[in-house]
């Protein structure tokens, strides 16, 4: 029986066995090893906005640092009252896993006044050095990890910048994809 | 015909293998199985510019007329417009009233005053003689914290305390002098 088995196993094995005899005659085993990489859905979701708060039209740049609390600095515009927010996202996947993170170079706020007018140019910054993070928990472990990411940047002002609420809804896409 | 040798070549390969190898086959089986990996979301972005905050005086400080002795003493004015005397200083009747300043800025905004960190001095219009304004006093009061422009407006009232000297001190004349007061959005 045991002949059998192994006849058996030749028959399905040939043309890799013959290969390897090609390749070098004295090969008399074949190992390979066996990978698997169960990994979780990468998701990132919305935690709060970005808000870069009231401030005067004076030339300069408001800037938000990216963190849970955030600092407003200013070189420039008059800070005001009104809340200044980083944004605030949760990205979940596999614990242990890195990952990388793509955020607009710039993106533009427009004044919604309607007899206002005018756009401001926003650089955004995020809290992971170099676009790259990495979610919490052991690597294998097979367990959920998270990361909490903030965005903040810089608000360039110009002096003849009109008053109003200005707003962008649809460009400050935060992307995250395994490494 | 071609498969038969092929399996007696493999079968002969096979008897030339030393009896202590063990043959093991993995098969290579590359699980793919990963959920999705990239994901996107998007973020709202506000950001707010508001009128330049400005400070009008619309009427200055005046600790109004009086007359002092020997001694001297202090003239009060409140911010509700009241005068107070101490000491030998006696009152005469005439205009008086406390610094007041128009505020306007952004509807709703705040705002913080900073009051003199010290004496303002005042010099007599033709000597060297001074006289000092300290105590500063502001309504809305700086204590309560910052304040609120309603509408985009309001009003600050601020009253002192002058120091009056003897008459050798400070003659009879007119003393005036500066003090800075400092407003900004909170």
């Amino acid at each position: 029986m045991k002949k059998f088995a192994i006849l058996f196993a030749g028959l399905f094995l040939m043309t890799f066995a013959f290969q390897s005899v090609n390749a070098q005659n004295s090969v008399t085993s074949a190992a390979a090893l066996t990978s698997a990489r169960i990994i979780q859905t990468l998701e990132i979701s919305k935690d709060r906005d970005l808000d870069f708060g009231t401030f005067t039209a004076v030339a300069g740049n408001v800037i938000l640092s990216p963190e849970e609390t955030t600092t407003r600095t200013t070189t420039g515009p008059v800070l005001s009252g009104g809340t200044a927010v980083s944004a605030k996202f949760t990205v979940t996947g596999s614990a242990g896993e890195l990952y990388t993170t793509s955020i607009p170079t710039s993106i533009t706020l427009t004044n919604t006044n309607t007899t206002g007018g005018g756009t401001l140019t926003l650089t955004p910054s995020i809290n992971v050095t170099g676009n790259s993070g990495v979610l919490s928990g052991t690597l294998g472990s097979g367990n959920t990890g998270t990361q909490i990411l903030y965005v903040g940047g810089s608000l360039a002002v110009l002096g003849t910048s009109v008053t109003g609420l200005y707003q962008n809804n649809t460009d400050m896409k935060v992307t995250v994809n395994y490494n | 015909m071609i498969q038969s040798l092929a399996f007696f070549w493999f079968l002969k390969i096979n008897t030339n293998m030393t009896r202590n190898l063990i043959i093991t086959l993995l098969l290579s089986l590359l699980l793919s199985v990963s959920g999705v990996a990239q994901s996107t979301i998007t973020a709202n972005v506000f950001a707010e510019i508001i009128d330049a905050l400005t400070a009008n005086e619309t009427n200055q400080l005046n600790f109004g007329r009086f007359s002092t002795d020997m001694n001297g003493g202090d003239i009060i004015i409140n911010p509700d417009g009241s005068r107070a005397m101490q000491g030998s200083v006696i009152g005469v009747a005439s205009a008086y009233g406390p610094g007041i300043f128009l505020i306007t800025g952004a509807p709703e905004a705040s705002f913080t005053l900073q009051l003199p960190d010290g004496p303002a001095v005042l010099f007599h219009s033709e000597t060297n003689k001074t006289m000092f304004v300290e105590n500063w006093v502001a309504d809305p009061p700086v204590e309560n914290g910052p304040s609120v422009l309603s509408n985009g407006n309001r009003i600050v009232s601020i009253g002192a305390t002058l120091n009056v000297g003897s008459y050798d001190a400070n003659p009879v004349g007119i003393y005036s002098g500066t003090f800075q007061l400092t407003f900004a959005y909170n």
